[in-house]
């Protein structure tokens, strides 16, 4: 896993709790925490970080990599807003996962590991995406998808009819939104 | 209970703690960073290369050129000295280096001789392997390994690494390139990489040799077989020459020579020479229609003259059995598209053939205009009363040297070459040869050309495509090109640059000779049109300065003049030609125009062949003519000087100066470009001879009486033509 | 040039006139020569089994019956067996001679014909054969 993600989960510690919450972290994990950017670290001790967080914050892992999602996405549309300001609904933002911020991922990070995902968009109202990974965080798929919806002035209704976790060997994400009434 | 100085050691050992973090996540950073650059460097090396060995491929003039360039900068790349080339030759066997690169050249030569002394079979050694796996390869160390004939003198000299790839074609490897450094390496994947585009690269370089070599070869064969064509006229018809002319002579003067018992031999042998002459025209035609170097000259050709011509010619054919000529053409019949010449021949040949098949009877030429899903058309049904023909004898028609049958031939004559020239010919034109047949009813062949030239029918047309074609320097202004108008009347002059303005040219105007030719290198305008019989300006001396000048000797000079009288006109170039063997009677006939009106009229005869001079001072002797002789140009040139004759009779291919050149000596002085000259060749004249010999005149054009659509029309069709002349 | 005495009576077997004309000519200025001729192979068979001459001088290349053929039934048939035959053709082809020899032909020559090439041949075939009847 690139470094970026591990900076991304530091930055979203300090900013809702604090920096002893990720020392904390990191010593119940036993990671060594210098994580640069570009460099390239074991997956495990992401996971590690997210089972200790889930301990200290006594919340299930799931939640801690939804709510990780839910927080970083803001971070990231900071850092890259022309992304974001392409387009005027998550439908549409979510149609260019791969072809556009995916793409862009691979040349910063050449060998980058991220998952491909395949569209239903048959309905207008409804948009189901496919995702299958072995790192199985359709977690931070949710997080993402929900402070996207936000960052759009949407409600968002989101599902998972089929889940990898669930023993399923896709994960689907069953995604509606709506715009707000201002 | 914490004291404040427990919290700040344990603030600062987190501080700390993170620090750390900190700066090894930089350095780490720093690592990627270096390996980023270094990888960017290494990659923009390897674009240089290909690059470089990119231009030396295309620029190369030679391939081993590119292949020297290609082994120095490899080594200079790789920072490995040693560089080997090793050709396939057509047998599929490695030769020995041709080409090497050393950077220490005393040192390394001992590994050249080795090399050059080696021969490696496919799968053997370094070049070996790479030959039969069409693959790149490495070797670590030279030295180690067991598939190395060289390993031995590589330890001695102190060659260890070696890698090599092969020049490809496809799928072919007809090269190998082979490399070694004075210490092992390990393998580098992404060098043999671009090892092998740069590979493929050097392949192109000899697969365009190859194709340039092939071209070059066809192109070769191409011209011997044009020379011979035309050598193999002349060699044929000038001994035929003196066979037919003396032997005719002999018939004609029998009285005067006291011969008259010979008459029958020497009837028999002109029959036979005159058949034979017949017979080599036609395998000459048809050779040179198979060769594709049949030069036809597609123009608008009038119906009405062709016809009388023909028909005059045929006459006496159809007087021999009996047999009435009729002609059904509509009154303004018009013209057709198609090459003079062999409009006639193919008139001709049917004519005659109709004539040959049928006795006590009657041989019609119906001319018609037909309109054929959506194309114009001109019908030349040639019908008979005679034999006819079966199905079977239909089939075996165009067929060459199968006449009817052979009975035909010994019954009929001919050379049974005739109808398989015709069609070949007609459909060389845009047109067809069909036929249709009764036993002992008759037969009615048809010949149908194109009424007009395909696909252009009107003037603007024809000068866009004109212009089209052209890809020499174009002007600036007007989309079909400038074209210079050189004429000393101004009226003249606004006049023809309306029209060429209207039709989408641009215009320039010269007021004289001089300032028109350096307008004409300035401007290198796609056409010109010259005035020739200006009063204070000698239009004779900027036509073959025009003409002189290789930048401006492709440009078609239009001749715009206020002469009225076509054949005039033709004088300024060649007022006729004539083809040897000599036709007596067209001789004296075209000769005969020409007489002049008191006095005995005087022919100067410019032939080196001293045989044909005496004949033609014979022929012409006999019809009152006074006949000077010169050997050749520069004795013409001399005897004209002396005296001018009322005409001139030359030959082409003479030693020293040849025809063209005296034709073009005779229009550039004004005492002597008035007198008519025809022209006697044994050679067929190609289209490029009709235009030297017509001094680079394309046309002559009547100022009086133009209609301006009919000189656009002319002006553009006269550059479509020379364009696609000058193009070939 | 001629032998003497008798006149040799050659048959010339051509559909061509022109060579007819031009050999007869020839003939006729020598002397010593009498040429009959046919222009086509069956004429020249029946012609020769009636009227048997000193000689046949055959063109190849004839209409309906060809020299060949020509050639082959003259010596298949014991009256005119006897009579040499020298073939004529325009065809300049390797083994044209050995063909025509094959055949039965006594001598070959090749078209155009140079006269005293020719008459050297049928000389020397009428000796051959010896004084005739």
């Amino acid at each position: 896993m690139k470094g970026v993600v591990f900076n991304l989960l530091e930055a979203v510690i300090q900013r809702e709790y604090d920096d002893d919450t990720w020392e904390a972290l990191l010593e119940q994990a036993n990671v060594g925490g210098a994580y640069t950017s570009l460099g390239s670290y074991p997956d495990e001790e992401m996971m590690k970080l997210v089972a200790a967080a889930s301990s200290l914050l006594k919340t299930p892992p799931d939640d801690i990599v939804r709510w990780f999602g839910r927080n970083a996405l803001p971070l990231l549309a900071q850092k890259h807003p022309h992304f974001f300001d392409a387009h005027k609904s998550t439908r549409t933002f979510l149609l260019t996962l791969n072809d556009v911020i995916h793409m862009e991922v691979r040349k910063l990070y050449p060998g980058a590991d991220v998952p491909v995902f395949n569209y239903d968009t048959s309905s207008p109202e409804v948009l189901l995406m496919e995702y299958r990974s072995h790192r199985k965080l359709c977690a931070l798929a949710e997080g993402f998808i929900e402070a996207t919806a936000a960052h759009y002035g949407e409600e968002l209704a989101l599902e998972q009819p089929e889940c990898m976790k669930r023993g399923d060997d896709k994960c689907v994400l069953r995604i509606s939104v709506k715009k707000l009434k201002v | 209970m914490a004291s404040v100085s427990d919290v700040t050691d344990i603030e600062l050992a987190r501080l700390k703690r993170r620090l750390d973090r900190e700066q090894k996540a930089r350095a780490e950073s720093e690592a990627i960073a270096e390996r980023a650059l270094r990888e960017l460097y290494k990659k923009q090396k390897e674009i240089e290369l290909l690059q470089i060995i990119a231009v030396a491929a295309n620029e190369a003039l030679t391939t081993d050129g590119a292949m020297q360039t290609a082994l120095r900068q490899v080594c200079a790349h790789t920072g490995w000295p040693v560089g080997f080339f090793h050709l396939k030759n057509s047998s599929g066997e490695l030769l020995p280096p041709t080409l090497w690169h050393l950077d220490k050249p005393d040192r390394f030569e001992t590994f050249r001789r080795v090399s050059e002394a080696l021969r490696f079979e496919p799968g053997i050694g370094l070049p070996g392997r790479v030959l039969a796996s069409r693959k790149p390869a490495w070797i670590a160390d030279v030295t180690k390994d067991p598939n190395f004939p060289r390993a031995k003198a590589a330890a001695d000299i102190g060659v260890r690494a070696g890698f090599g790839f092969p020049v490809s074609i496809g799928t072919e490897v007809v090269a190998v390139m082979e490399f070694f450094s004075e210490v092992p390496v390990e393998p580098d994947e992404s060098l043999l990489e671009v090892m092998a585009d740069v590979g493929k690269q050097l392949g192109r370089v000899i697969e365009r040799k190859r194709a340039e070599e092939s071209r070059d070869e066809a192109m070769e064969a191409s011209r011997t077989k044009s020379s011979f064509l035309a050598n193999m006229s002349h060699e044929l018809r000038t001994p035929l020459n003196a066979i037919i002319g003396l032997t005719e002579l002999l018939c004609e003067n029998a009285p005067r020579f006291g011969t008259e018992k010979a008459l029958e031999p020497l009837r028999r042998v002109l029959r036979a020479g005159r058949h034979l002459l017949g017979l080599i025209n036609d395998i000459l035609d048809l050779s040179k229609i198979e060769a594709g170097k049949m030069d036809l000259t597609l123009e608008t050709v009038t119906i009405q003259p062709v016809i009388e011509e023909v028909f005059g010619t045929v006459r006496p054919l159809a007087e021999q059995n009996k047999n009435e000529l009729a002609l059904d053409s509509p009154e303004g019949i018009g013209s057709v598209y198609a090459d003079n010449m062999r409009l006639r021949q193919v008139l001709l040949n049917l004519l005659s053939n109709a004539c040959k098949f049928t006795k006590d009877g009657t041989v019609r030429l119906g001319v018609t205009r037909v309109e054929e899903a959506g194309q114009h058309w001109v019908d030349f049904a040639v019908s008979d009363t005679g034999i006819g023909m079966t199905e079977e004898q239909l089939g075996r028609l165009f067929q060459e040297f199968a006449q009817a049958d052979a009975s035909t031939t010994r019954q009929f004559g001919g050379t049974g070459l005739g109808l398989a020239i015709s069609r070949r010919l007609c459909r060389l034109m845009g047109g067809d040869v069909t036929v249709t047949s009764e036993p002992g009813k008759g037969s009615t062949f048809t010949m149908r050309l194109p009424a007009q030239a395909a696909a252009l029918t009107s003037p603007i047309e024809i000068i866009a495509a004109a212009s089209a074609a052209e890809t020499g320097p174009a002007a600036s202004q007007g989309s079909h090109g400038t074209v210079l108008v050189i004429d000393d009347d101004a009226t003249a002059r606004e006049l023809i640059a309306a029209h060429l303005v209207a039709n989408g040219f641009a215009v320039e105007t010269a007021a004289n000779g001089v300032d028109g030719l350096k307008k004409a290198r300035e401007l290198k305008p796609v056409a010109i049109t010259l005035d020739i019989l200006m009063p204070d300006i000698d239009g004779w001396t900027v036509l073959p300065a025009l003409k002189g000048d290789p930048e401006l000797t492709d440009i078609p000079v239009v001749i715009v003049t206020i002469v009225d009288e076509q054949r005039r006109g033709i004088a300024l170039g060649a007022a006729g030609y004539l083809t040897k063997p000599i036709d007596r009677e067209r001789l004296v006939e075209i000769l005969s125009r020409h007489r002049s009106a008191d006095g005995p009229s005087e022919v100067l005869v410019v032939e080196d062949d001293e045989e044909h001079r005496q004949l033609v001072r014979a022929i012409l002797g006999a019809q009152g003519w006074v006949v000077r002789e010169a050997a050749n140009g520069r004795l013409a040139l001399d005897a004209l000087a002396a005296k001018l004759p009322d005409i001139l009779l030359l030959d082409l291919m003479m030693p020293e100066m040849d025809g063209f050149e005296l034709v073009a000596a005779l229009q550039a002085n004004p005492a002597w470009r008035d007198i008519p000259a025809v022209v006697v060749t044994a050679l067929d004249l190609t289209a490029e001879d009709h235009r030297r010999l017509n001094g680079g005149v394309e046309r002559v054009l009547s100022k009086n009486s133009f209609a301006p659509a009919e000189l656009m029309a002319r002006v553009g069709k006269l550059l479509l033509e020379v364009k696609g002349q000058a193009k070939r | 040039m001629s032998s003497g005495a008798s006149v040799h009576k050659l048959l010339y077997i051509e559909d061509n006139e022109d060579n007819l004309y031009m050999l007869t000519l020839w003939f006729d200025a020598l002397g010593g020569y009498e040429i009959v001729s046919a222009p086509d192979g069956a004429t020249g068979i029946a012609m020769a089994a009636a009227e048997p001459p000193d000689l046949i001088l055959m063109d190849l290349n004839l209409p309906e019956i060809d020299g060949w053929e020509a050639t082959r039934r003259l010596k298949a048939d014991p009256a005119t067996r006897d009579i040499p035959i020298i073939a004529l053709s325009a065809h300049a082809m390797a083994g044209d001679r050995e063909k025509a020899i094959a055949a039965g032909c006594d001598d070959f020559e090749t078209k155009p014909v140079e006269f005293d090439r020719l008459l050297a041949k049928i000389e020397h075939a009428l000796d051959a054969k010896g004084p005739g009847p």
